[in-house]
Order: C-alpha cells, then structure tokens, then sequence
C-alpha cells in the first residue's frame, strides 16, 4: 500500500514535471519574441535616431547623393536644401580629385544613383537648367540609357540636348560636362 | 487565465504590428489609384460586375470614407483602420475560441497564433488599403465560432450575413459557403438545413450574377508564376492559350501548397530556386522547412482523428464518443465521411477551404489568396499541437528528450516567422515611403491626362513620404538573415 502510495507519487511528479517542460518548449520562444519587441521597441521610442533602427546622417547632401540611400538625401531637400544649387565635391573617382562644383542631379547620374535621380526628379529638379542640361548625356556616357531615358521623359526635357562625342581619355566622365 | 496570458505573450507582438501598420504611408501606386476611383465614380458604379475584380462592398465602403471624412489625412486614417481592426480581431478572436485550459493548452495556442501570424497568406494580406481578405479572415473565424456553438435562432441570419460581407469585401468570401456546407454535413451543432439552403442559394446566385455579367475579361489577369519564372499576361496566352486548364489546375495547387508548404510562392519555387542557384534565402527555408513540419504534424493528426472517429462512428451510428448525437438535426451519416466530433470537423473545414482556394484562384496564384484557409490551418495546428504533447508525454525518457527539443525547435521556427512577418510590415512601409519620394516626377508625366489622379497624389503626398514611416530593424549578422531574409 505503502509502496504504491509512493510509486503512485512519484509517477505524478514525473508527470507533472514533463508536462512542465513540454509547456515551456512551446511557450519560450513566444515569450523571448514578446521580450525583444518590448525591449526593440521601448529603445525605438528613446532612442529613435540609434543605428539599429535608422541609417546614421550623412555629413552633407553631396556626401548622401554618392553613398547613402535616397531617404538620408531626401532628408537634406525635405529639410530645405535647394536641389537645383550646386554643390562642391571632390572625389578621386568622379572628379579625378579635383575640387568642382556641381548639381545634385550631375552628381546623382555621375555615382549611377537611380532612386537619388528619381527623387530629385520628384522633387522638382529643373532639367533645362545650365547646371543640369547635360545630365541625360553624361547618363549616356556611362552607359545608362535607363537613366538617361528617364531624364528626357520624367524632367520633360524637350529638345533633348545635343551630346559631346564620347571620349576614351581618362578624364572622369563628369569633368566633361561641367563648365 | 489562460486566455490572458497567451493573450498578453501574443500582444506585444500584434500591438507592434498594428502601429506599423497605423503609420505605414498610403501606397502611391495601388493606393491613389483606388480612390482615384471613388472620387471620380459614385458608389452605385461599384455594384456593376462586368469586371475582372469585384468587390462592391470594399470599394462602397471607401467610398463613404473617402467622402466623408473631414480631410484626405483623416480619410486615409480611418480605411487604415479599416484595415488594422480586422487584424486585431482576428488575432483575439482566435485565442478566444481556442480557450486554453491549463499550461500546455496555452503553450500550443502560442504557436497556433504564431502559426496564423507568420503565414505567408495572413502576411501578404496585411498590404493597405487591400482590406478585402484581411476582413474575410476575421469573418471566417466568426462563421466557424457560431458553427461550432449550440444553436441558436441567430445562427442563421449570423451566418448569412458574414457570407454577404466576406463575399461583397472579396469573391475569397465564396470559401465560407462550401464551408458550412461541409461543417453542417460533418454534424456542426450551430447550423442548420435552412441556413445551409440560404447560404447554398446564396453561393449559386453570386456566380450565376458574375457569369452572366463578366464582359469580355482576358484569359489572364495579372502575372502568372509558373515553376522558376514569372509570365506576363500575354506570355502565359502564348503558352497555355490553347489548353488553359492545366495552368488554372497548377494555380490552384500553388495556392494550396503556399498555405501548407510557404511554397511556391505567387506560384514561382523560389527558395527552391535559391537552393538550386547556390544562393539560399534562409527566411524562405526556415519557412519552408517549419511549414513542412507542422504540415506533417497536422497530417499526423488529421489521420489519428479520422480513423478514431471512423471508428467509433462503427460503434456508434455516425456520432463520435466525444460528442452526443445532435437532436432533430439532419445531417450526412449514412454515406461519405460519418459526422461528428469538433476536431474532425476542423479537418474537413481545413480540407475544403484549401480547395476552395484553390478553385478561386485558378487565374493567377498569390499568397494572399489562401487567406480565407489560413485560419483552419491555424486551428488545425493547435490541436496538432496539443496531439504532439500528448504523444511526446506518454514516451520513454531519452525520446522525451528529443520529443522536448523538437517541439522547442517547431515553436522557434514558428515564432520567428511571426517576428519576420512584423519586419515583413516594417519592409512595406519603408517601400511605400520610398515609392512616395522616388515616384511623383514619373506618375505627373504617364497619368498627364489623369487630373483627379495628379491632384490626390499632391494632396496625399505629405502623408507617403512622411518621416514617422517604419522603417526596417537593422538587425545584425545571423539575425538579420533569419529575420528579414537575405
């Protein structure tokens, strides 16, 4: 009796403590994901401007035109920068080192940034003007007709501009459209 | 108390989520094209069904919105809402109806929740303002609760009425009524003969009125998925112009293996295609992967359920032991599958939507298009679930051992795909905004013509590329693979 009592007992407690560790294997994992979106979350709130949520700012709108997705260069526009004036740049691949001002969009086709043409595009850049006429044929100089296709059509550029001659020289591409 | 606790395990996750979706910009492209619609049209123009896609009730109910509202940024909020409400619904309702008794219970109805939010098909509806089965899903777990309850007078206008709102939101509604059918044939206490003639009457109408009224629609829609490629609409005439059926047939097995498999996917094998390029996408295995599983593990019990209930149903004229015989209800016992049994009854409703599915979506496969079945496969998962422990308990120690790491490793796959599908959200928002700040100079030069549209686009501007956005967790290393893919 006495041994039954205890066999009985212990049978009960290996019961119960498997149906313990069964109903913690499938509840962990809910509860860690529940843990990480509060903790995600709450430093979201506090600290909305941290890496792990947002790309850092870039230094300057030529710096996020050439290396930065276009939401950090939009932010510059956004923010009141006059995506028509030009910017100086200096860059050992765009401008063999040399120190140029030039147009966001100049610049946006000379680093092949479509999304960054896209949005200055949209957000009003004026094609005809000198700084950016030949925005279409520096596109095509390197050998992107999709941007260049995309200059003509979404900036309204009518007449097209008439293009140099490609040259094979080893000036950078964007030096022969700047004045 | 248990309800609350998986609820409160559950809600961090879904309330994030519905903030995402709360802050997610209005799309540009699909967005102002739909209320570009319900401004230049009145809301009779929508009850017309010679088009391709028909959902009066969805575009009625933008309309009054649209209308409505004080201002285009109120308008816009309020069809978000249109859209989160249902997401919050269907995700309490859901714990609400498996009503978990004790700790294991509450364990398995934590991967169930996690099974129906990870789902490519609840997922790939959560895109605003395309509500349509994102209400569906909520309705159909609605029909199945009352289904399920001891009848009442209600029941059967209850009934019909969420069939006429899941199908006037979406033809996807359409599933619900071989649903109740199956369910009231399968001996479901809350439904009864004339509710499943009103709903029957009401499924053959529906279609009668769309065929006499379809116009002449092209043979395919949108974009077909067909093995590794993606066809266009004249790409798939050219090939499967002369024979569609076997396309339509491929369609519906693709919807059908995305809600079971998470593959094909818009009816391409992509990760399979990953696999087989060298270049795998760790999220679409992991998906695969933990689909397969709980598949098998749903199959594993769909079978012990069928075959008890057979069985029993020998020994008992057609009523399983767990349930008494219905009173004065008519119901299929004497051919096919024998009645009874809530559990059985889940397959079947799990069986049929799938088909259904699958039926609906001959044209063209996408995930969203399983929406309707997601919920049976959550809840077949539940009680799969619950099966598993129970089997993993009665084992020797070493097998309880792997049983325990096995039901760990499911439970982890599962919720991390309910964490990729909160990414997954986050990823469409920043998508949106993008699309808002890289897209305007394009739209004002292909819809020139299009004076309504150009004008809601700058009224609607300020809100899509807005920089309160969610924009994607930048996780790190392994993390970031298995959370948000490549």
């Amino acid at each position: 009796m006495t041994l039954n009592h205890v066999v009985s007992g212990f049978s009960r407690t290996i019961s119960q403590s498997r149906r313990l560790l069964v109903a913690l294997a499938l509840a962990a994992p809910a509860f860690a994901v529940a843990l990480l979106v509060i903790a995600l979350e709450t430093y979201r709130v506090i600290q909305p401007g941290s890496i792990l949520f947002v790309e850092p700012p870039a230094a300057s709108l030529a710096d996020a035109l050439e290396h930065r997705e276009v939401e950090v260069a939009y932010s510059f526009i956004r923010n009141g920068a006059d995506p028509n004036a030009t910017l100086s740049v200096e860059g050992a691949a765009l401008t063999g080192g040399r120190r140029v001002d030039v147009s966001p969009l100049m610049l946006a086709v000379a680093s092949r940034n479509r999304n960054a043409v896209q949005m200055l595009l949209s957000a009003g850049v004026r094609v005809d003007l000198p700084a950016n006429r030949f925005a279409a044929c520096l596109a095509r100089d390197l050998g992107e007709t999709d941007l260049e296709t995309m200059i003509v059509r979404d900036g309204r550029l009518t007449p097209a501009p008439t293009c140099l001659q490609s040259a094979s020289g080893g000036v950078p591409s964007l030096l022969r459209y700047l004045h | 108390m248990w309800r609350l606790i998986v609820l409160a395990i559950s809600a961090p996750l879904l309330v994030a989520l519905l903030i995402v979706l709360w802050r997610t910009p209005f799309p540009l492209s699909e967005g102002v094209s739909l209320i570009e619609d319900v401004e230049r049209n009145p809301p009779s123009h929508f009850l017309a069904a010679d088009t391709a896609y028909y959902r009066p009730l969805f575009h009625i109910t933008l309309s009054t919105m649209w209308r409505h509202a004080r201002s285009p940024e109120s308008a816009v909020q309020i069809i978000k809402l249109l859209h989160i409400v249902p997401v919050a619904l269907v995700v309490v309702l859901f714990i609400w109806h498996l009503r978990p008794r004790d700790a294991i219970d509450a364990g398995a109805a934590m991967v169930a929740v996690a099974v129906l939010v990870g789902a490519p098909a609840f997922r790939d509806n959560l895109e605003i303002p395309l509500s349509y089965t994102t209400i569906g899903i909520p309705l159909a777990l609605l029909a199945w609760m009352i289904i399920e309850r001891q009848h009442a007078w209600w029941h059967g206008p209850a009934i019909v009425a969420v069939l006429v709102i899941a199908v006037g939101f979406k033809e996807q509604g359409l599933v619900l009524v071989p649903v109740v059918i199956a369910a009231w044939l399968a001996g479901a206490p809350g439904v009864r003969r004339g509710t499943v003639a009103a709903v029957t009457l009401l499924g053959v109408a529906y279609l009668g009125y769309r065929f006499a009224n379809r116009g002449s629609l092209e043979l395919f829609q949108q974009d077909v998925g067909f093995g590794f490629t993606r066809l266009s609409p004249d790409a798939a005439v050219a090939r499967f112009g002369s024979f569609p059926v076997a396309i339509f047939a491929y369609n519906a097995f693709a919807t059908i293996a995305n809600v079971l498999l998470s593959e094909p996917t818009a009816g391409m094998f992509s990760a399979t295609a990953g696999v087989v390029g060298g270049r795998p996408d760790p999220i679409a295995l992991l998906n695969v992967v933990s689909s397969i599983a709980m598949t098998t593990v749903i199959a594993w019990w769909a079978s012990k359920t069928w075959l008890r209930s057979a069985r029993s149903a020998d020994g008992s004229a057609g009523h399983s032991s767990s349930e008494p015989p219905s009173v004065g209800h008519a119901s299929m016992s004497s051919w096919g599958p024998p009645s009874g049994g809530p559990e059985r009854r889940i397959i079947i409703a799990l069986v049929v939507s799938l088909l259904a599915c699958g039926a609906l979506s001959f044209d063209y496969s996408r995930d969203r298009l399983g929406g309707m079945a997601v919920i049976f496969y959550a809840l077949a998962a539940y009680q799969a679930t619950r099966a598993l422990v129970q089997r993993t308990m009665d084992v020797a120690p070493s097998r309880f051992r792997i049983g325990v790491v096995g039901l760990l490793i499911l439970a982890g796959a599962w919720q991390l795909r309910a964490l990729n599908t909160l990414e997954g959200a986050r990823e469409t928002a920043f998508k949106n905004r993008r699309e808002w700040i890289t897209g305007t100079a394009q739209r004002r030069v292909e819809f020139a013509d299009r004076g309504v549209y150009l004008q809601l686009m700058d009224r609607l501007e300020r809100q899509g590329d807005s920089e309160r956005a969610p924009q994607p967790t930048r996780y790190r290393r392994t993390a970031a693979r298995l959370i948000r893919g490549r």
